[in-house]
């Protein structure tokens, strides 16, 4: 959705809080949204219990989020919450409005998904296999945006993300004639054909040796 | 001065051990600058180490869970794992160890740029190159038998041309806790109500490396035995976990709360072990803490796992394997014997093996000496042990043979003669087979496949139980490390090599004539007439 397009205002629930509408559709509740937003946190009450990590689809005005807050820092010391909202407006109305005091809690507004998945801070929060909690309201805005998030599969060509890597691997992967392949078939390329030419053919069979570790080769000896 | 890398990308039992190897190479030049790669989440073994001066890290969960998620670019998992190694291959190294032997870091030492490469590394062919017969022993020879023949940790100081040191220092002890531990067991050794000698044994209650529990039934035994007595102490020994808790609960209710029980991380055990007698354990870092720091050790092992492996590098060590009975007797057996003590005992005799470990001309082994004797099995051990020796260009041990002759059953050793000479010959009828289609193969290209096939049974013996198995498996290396591409000379050098077997399987045909004594070998000579 363009941001630049879409209506967006603030109006007030009835007990005095800001709540956005974006295309005439109310984020949260006109009556009590953090009433609403405490039922909302409720129902993921036993898993947030497990889990320290959150990520939440979707920013609204925040009192969802509070609310999970509140959860997890009954149950753990540390907790991260990320929450990821692509439409600026509602961004840019959050921080004017409200924002969050706690620094355990991340908003990323971006609404280009490859770009998100270009980010090393995202994907190391992605390893710790976060609790993923959709705000409905907010999802149903964005829709195609989430759901294209949901369904990303990274580039397995090595030409897609060479320009991501370090110069290092850019300069010595420049040797290669087609890049147009994933790199485990680089590898296979090394091995069978081209040879080993410099010393990072040896350092890129480790880590395609290291990749292929199975679980066995790693047990002790005893 | 010099700057070392050694590779560790192992697991958490190489890494304890190598603690001897860092000590002794820093006992041959303390300005030695020794660094080490390992992998990040192995890294907390090393926190005991002496004489490390980096020690710089892979994280290979990162890039091992990144690049099997279709989620993430490979990208961040080659980058992730090219940034780790920077500091290491910018480095020019005057020696590169490649201890843990592994494919990964044998590509990576190939990576290095160095003076001096020890051990396994990989050739621009792709093919295995050992930097010596002990790097080709190590690659070739350790990993196709179950026994430690000769000790892991023999062959990598021999492979990294420097001798084992019993002294220097190993493992960091912590001045605060060893000065708190030594006051508390002077304070428990002057409380003990005896004029002689008092004793303490720890009893590590944490799992063997295997995951093996330790046996409650011998230990609560072990313990009983030792609260009875006036000047022997158990101390439990603890690494934390929940199930070692409890049972020190189960066992204090047994012995009405009186028990001494600590609960030590990795920093801390050392200390508690340099006040210790003996500890008796499992394989497990208690076990390999305490015999780097020469604290005698008695270690248990369950039955199922019989192999003659050993994580010890000390003489006067004890392994108890498991049989029928309960451990508890040996464990009380072994105690009296090294202290003059009259612990009770239950019997003399045992079901279970008992090993010492020890040193002869070659360096550390294991001897059996209680227990029921598998005569093969033992024989079968300390003949291929110094056939092994020999191989690695040791003298034979006249010593020992005129010992095997004169002390072992003259049936039991014939019948083992036998069946060794048995393997012995269908190795080398192998082997003729195999210089004769070379011979076939120089004649004619259409001979080659044949010759191929006989090269390939022959090094598939490397991994038989025959006797012959160090000298094929050695035979295996020289071959893999042929780096020429001219085929002629590779067929040249395959000769030499089929030569060399040729010579090491004469040297096992003469320890096998040795061993016999006069008469057999009359008989011998008189049944070849």
């Amino acid at each position: 959705m363009d941001d630049r397009t879409t209506t967006f205002e603030i109006k007030t629930s009835r007990n005095g809080l800001p709540v956005p509408v974006v295309k005439g559709i109310h984020l949260h509740s006109v009556y009590n949204p953090a009433k609403e937003a405490e039922a909302f946190a409720e129902k993921y009450h036993d898993t947030l219990k497990l889990n320290n990590h959150v990520l939440i689809l979707g920013l609204g005005f925040g009192y969802h989020i509070d609310q999970i807050e509140k959860l997890l820092s009954e149950s753990h010391e540390h907790f991260n919450i990320l929450v990821l909202e692509p439409n600026t407006k509602i961004a840019e109305g959050f921080k004017t409005y409200r924002a969050f005091k706690n620094s355990s809690i991340t908003v990323i507004n971006n609404n280009d998904v490859e770009q998100l998945f270009k980010s090393s801070e995202f994907i190391s929060f992605l390893r710790q296999k976060p609790t993923i909690i959709k705000h409905d309201p907010s999802f149903n805005i964005e829709k195609k945006f989430y759901t294209s998030f949901l369904k990303y599969k990274a580039p397995t060509h090595v030409q897609a993300y060479v320009e991501d890597l370090s110069d290092v691997l850019q300069m010595y992967l420049a040797d290669f004639n087609d890049l147009e392949k994933p790199i485990s078939e680089v590898v296979e390329d090394i091995k069978l054909n081209r040879g080993i030419r410099n010393r990072f053919d040896f350092g890129l069979l480790a880590f395609d040796a290291l990749i292929n570790q199975n679980k066995e080769s790693e047990v002790s000896h005893e | 001065m010099s700057k070392i890398l050694i590779t560790i990308l192992s697991h958490d039992i190489d890494i304890i051990g190598s603690s001897h190897l860092i000590c002794s190479l820093k006992e041959e030049n303390p300005h030695h600058e020794i660094s080490v790669l390992t992998y990040s989440d192995l890294l907390t073994y090393f926190s005991a180490h002496a004489g490390i001066s980096e020690v710089y890290s892979i994280d290979r969960n990162f890039a091992k869970g990144v690049a099997e998620s279709s989620l993430y670019s490979d990208s961040f998992a080659l980058n992730s794992f090219f940034n780790s190694i920077a500091p290491c291959y910018d480095i020019h190294w005057n020696k590169v160890i490649n201890y843990s032997n592994d494919t990964v870091a044998s590509y990576l030492c190939s990576m290095m740029t160095t003076d001096d490469m020890t051990g396994t590394s990989i050739s621009k062919l792709g093919s295995a190159q050992t930097s010596n017969v002990w790097s080709n022993y190590l690659n070739f020879v350790s990993p196709n038998i179950e026994e430690d023949i000769i000790p892991s940790h023999l062959v990598r100081h021999y492979m990294s041309s420097v001798p084992f040191r019993r002294e220097g220092k190993k493992i960091k002890l912590n001045n605060e806790f060893t000065q708190v531990a030594t006051t508390n067991f002077s304070r428990i050794r002057q409380s003990m109500p005896t004029s002689l000698p008092t004793y303490m044994v720890g009893i590590s209650l944490s799992p063997s490396f295997g995951g093996d529990s330790i046996c409650k039934d011998s230990i609560s035994e072990v313990i009983e035995a030792l609260e009875e007595s006036e000047n022997f102490k158990p101390v439990l020994i603890l690494s934390g976990s929940e199930n070692e808790k409890n049972l020190v609960s189960r066992l204090n209710e047994r012995f009405g709360n009186k028990l001494i029980s600590i609960n030590t991380d990795r920093t801390a055990f050392p200390s508690v072990a340099l006040n210790l007698d003996f500890l008796v354990s499992q394989s497990n870092e208690h076990l390999m803490f305490a015999d780097a720091i020469e604290t005698r050790t008695i270690e248990l092992r369950s039955s199922t796992k019989m192999k003659r492996r050993s994580s010890l590098v000390n003489s006067d060590n004890f392994v108890i394997y498991q049989g029928e009975e309960l451990l508890s007797n040996d464990v009380l057996v072994l105690l009296n014997q090294e202290t003059n003590s009259e612990l009770p005992i239950s019997s003399m005799h045992s079901s279970n093996k008992v090993y010492m470990t020890t040193e002869d001309d070659y360096g550390f082994l294991m001897t059996q000496i209680r227990g029921p004797v598998d005569l093969e099995e033992e024989l079968r051990y300390h003949i291929e042990r110094s056939y092994h020796f020999q191989l690695m260009g040791f003298t034979p041990n006249e010593q020992f043979i005129t010992h095997l002759r004169d002390s072992v059953d003259p049936v039991a050793l014939s019948t083992f003669i036998t069946q060794s000479k048995d393997e012995l010959t269908n190795s080398v009828k192998l082997l003729l087979a195999t210089l004769r289609s070379l011979k076939g193969a120089k004649q004619s290209q259409g001979n080659l496949k044949n010759f191929v096939l006989y090269l390939d049974q022959i090094i598939t013996k490397a991994k038989s139980t025959s006797i012959t198995r160090g000298a094929i498996g050695l035979f295996e290396g020289r071959i893999e490390s042929i780096n020429s591409e001219n085929p002629e000379e590779n067929m040249k050098l395959i000769e030499k090599h089929l030569f060399s077997l040729k010579s090491d399987l004469q040297a096992l045909t003469n320890l096998l004539t040795d061993l016999l004594s006069v008469e057999q070998k009359e008989d011998t000579t008189e049944a070849t007439r």
